[in-house]
């Protein structure tokens, strides 16, 4: 059993550490403020292959796998959750997908500019009707010619503001449902019927754009299907059983800056005539932050790991999510009563880490999904 | 034109702290390339035209490795570590001895760089003992290097000006004169795959007692903290 990174993942927290450090930590505020991620920060994200780290070099990934991955938006969760949301909406669910299931011919077309980042990925399975319960899409694609034509919508879609590069999941044979009878497909957003409704405004991952997705009579050819017909489905499960995987990581990186801001806080806070450090009440709380946080920190890689050796990680990446997006929620909590009034100040990043950690229980399917994935997985298999 | 870079590894500052019980430096992570060594091979890079070789030279220990792999990242071809035990715990004579050695045995090198001065010793003396064991001209603390037939135009920090000087030579490079480009993600991955030569001291025809500890002018006696 060895738990060292490899001197290739060293480098790349190394480098991913500075760039966040120097990059986005100065405007993390900003891009909460005004709700947008700056273009010139984007496009120094791309220059620095950001949006292709665990795809394969032969499509113009930079090949660092799930653990090198999950390092990168580890080190993004400490400086920004909208720039993390942004990348992990992007790799881990919005190009997933075409990676995993898609044509020979399909990855040569797309994958390229989606891992330079040149072109944007998002992933549309949730509907007004149909979020935990995915069976229930009313998208739907009936077959024309050598084309699909889609008609319905997608709510709640990170990155649908700006995404050229949709994966849709749309009803091909609603008899079939979820066994048969969901299709994915590569929608490309300058494809007529395509468009977008309003930014919606959002609690936290402000700088991260959400929207609903529209599509009238849009043709998509056949050629465009990811997969076989009616196994969208089972693409729409192995994308998110790897994309859970890397929302730990952004989890992990979140509660490791919240430690330190805290430990940074409560040394130089006096309160009785000494800095309240010294005093029990914080000393636990940070004591549980720290507990809290080695053992989601361990959970998480052990599963990167286990997804690059090619082990199927379902049950374990539902665990990752539960656990990580729980952990964050009790750490950050610790972090705002360490920090008494200040972390309750928009000056301070502790108020707009407090609003962006919640999302975490929420997206990638809720956690109570998360749960019933745990669970029927044990049921299944009447063990551990 | 082929270039060579030295680089010193040295104590990552950012996390160690001086024990002031054993009066020593504890280092708290791996080593990374000097300061002014980093701004040696942004030279480097900057000077490449298509054709040309970067080769980086280092003498050291294993943990040495991140260091030449951070010079790697940013664009160096390959890498020369010298780890050989004997070579270790030399002054700047003896490590001036190996490298110059390091570099015939690589070859023929137009242009060598290296930093002016290491955050550790601080002597400024590797770079021109180099260049004295090469029999070749050097300068130090250059700020602007320009390359035009087969001479290298200099500018000088602070009152010490401009001047050529014939390649090959060797140029130890002030501090801060640039800001090194932090890599991307490709170039990191690529670095882990570039090779790194490991020639012992005797593959570089030097005798052990003429370096390392053994060779070195300077004898270390005793370290004590100043009063605060």
């Amino acid at each position: 059993m060895d738990f060292t990174f490899s001197e290739e993942h060293e480098m790349l927290r190394d480098m991913t550490r500075k760039f966040v450090d120097n990059e986005v930590k100065p405007l993390a505020r900003q891009i909460d403020e005004e709700e947008r991620i700056p273009p010139e920060l984007m496009g120094k994200l791309r220059e620095q292959g950001f949006f292709g780290i665990p795809f394969s070099e032969e499509y113009g990934g930079v090949g660092a796998g799930e653990t090198g991955y999950c390092i990168v938006l580890e080190e993004m969760g400490r400086g920004s959750a909208s720039v993390a949301v942004l990348l992990a909406a992007h790799t881990s669910i919005g190009v997933m997908g075409i990676y995993l299931d898609g044509t020979e011919e399909q990855k040569q077309k797309y994958l390229p500019e989606l891992c330079s980042g040149e072109k944007i990925a998002a992933f549309a399975l949730t509907e007004p009707g149909a979020g935990s319960d995915a069976a229930a899409i009313a998208t739907t694609a009936v077959p024309d010619g050598d084309d699909y034509v889609l008609n319905g919508s997608k709510l709640y879609i990170t990155n649908g503001d700006i995404a050229d590069v949709v994966t849709v999941f749309a009803v091909t044979d609603k008899g079939l449902g979820v066994r048969g009878g969901i299709t994915a497909f590569i929608v490309e957003s300058s494809m007529p019927g395509f468009s977008r409704g309003p930014r919606e405004k959002k609690m936290g991952i402000r700088g991260s754009g959400t929207c609903e997705l529209f599509f009238k009579d849009m043709r998509v050819p056949k050629a465009n299907v990811i997969g076989k017909i009616g196994l969208g489905f089972v693409t729409a499960m192995k994308t998110l059983d790897v994309g859970r995987l890397s929302l730990g990581g952004a989890c992990v990186g979140a509660c490791k800056e919240l430690i330190d801001l805290s430990i940074q806080h409560a040394s130089q806070r006096v309160q009785f005539g000494e800095p309240i450090i010294r005093k029990q009440a914080i000393q636990w709380m940070l004591a549980e932050m720290a507990g809290d946080t080695f053992a989601m920190e361990s959970m998480v890689y052990r599963a990167a790991w286990m997804c690059d050796q090619g082990i199927k990680v379902s049950r374990e990446s539902a665990i990752v999510k539960m656990v990580s997006s729980e952990t964050l929620d009790r750490v950050v909590d610790k972090a705002v009563q360490i920090h008494g009034g200040m972390g309750y100040m928009q000056d301070y990043p502790i108020e707009m880490m407090y609003r962006d950690a919640r999302i975490n229980r929420i997206f990638e399917g809720t956690n109570e999904v998360q749960r019933m994935v745990i669970a029927g997985d044990l049921a299944r298999k009447g063990r551990f | 034109m082929r270039i060579a870079i030295c680089v010193k590894p040295v104590p990552d500052l950012n996390t160690a702290y001086v024990s002031k019980s054993r009066a020593e430096l504890v280092e708290q992570s791996k080593r990374v390339p000097n300061p002014a060594d980093e701004n040696a091979v942004a030279v480097a890079v900057s000077l490449r035209t298509e054709g040309d070789e970067l080769v980086v030279f280092t003498v050291g220990a294993d943990t040495a490795v991140d260091a030449l792999r951070r010079a790697l990242a940013m664009g160096v071809d390959r890498a020369y570590l010298i780890d050989d035990p004997a070579a270790q715990g030399g002054d700047a004579l003896a490590d001036a001895t190996v490298l110059a050695a390091a570099l015939n045995h690589a070859g023929a090198f137009d242009l060598i760089l290296c930093g002016s001065n290491s955050i550790v010793a601080n002597t400024g003396q590797v770079g021109p003992r180099i260049a004295e064991a090469l029999g070749i001209p050097h300068a130090t603390r250059v700020t602007v290097v320009a390359v035009a037939d087969g001479t290298v135009a200099i500018e000088r920090a602070g009152a010490l000006g401009a001047a050529k000087l014939a390649l090959p030579a060797l140029l130890a490079v002030e501090p801060g004169c640039n800001t090194p480009r932090l890599p991307n993600a490709m170039a990191v991955m690529k670095a882990s795959k570039k090779a790194i030569e490991r020639p012992s001291v005797v593959d570089l025809g030097l005798s052990p007692d003429e370096v390392g500890e053994a060779g070195a002018a300077v004898r270390l006696r005793v370290v004590e903290l100043p009063e605060t």
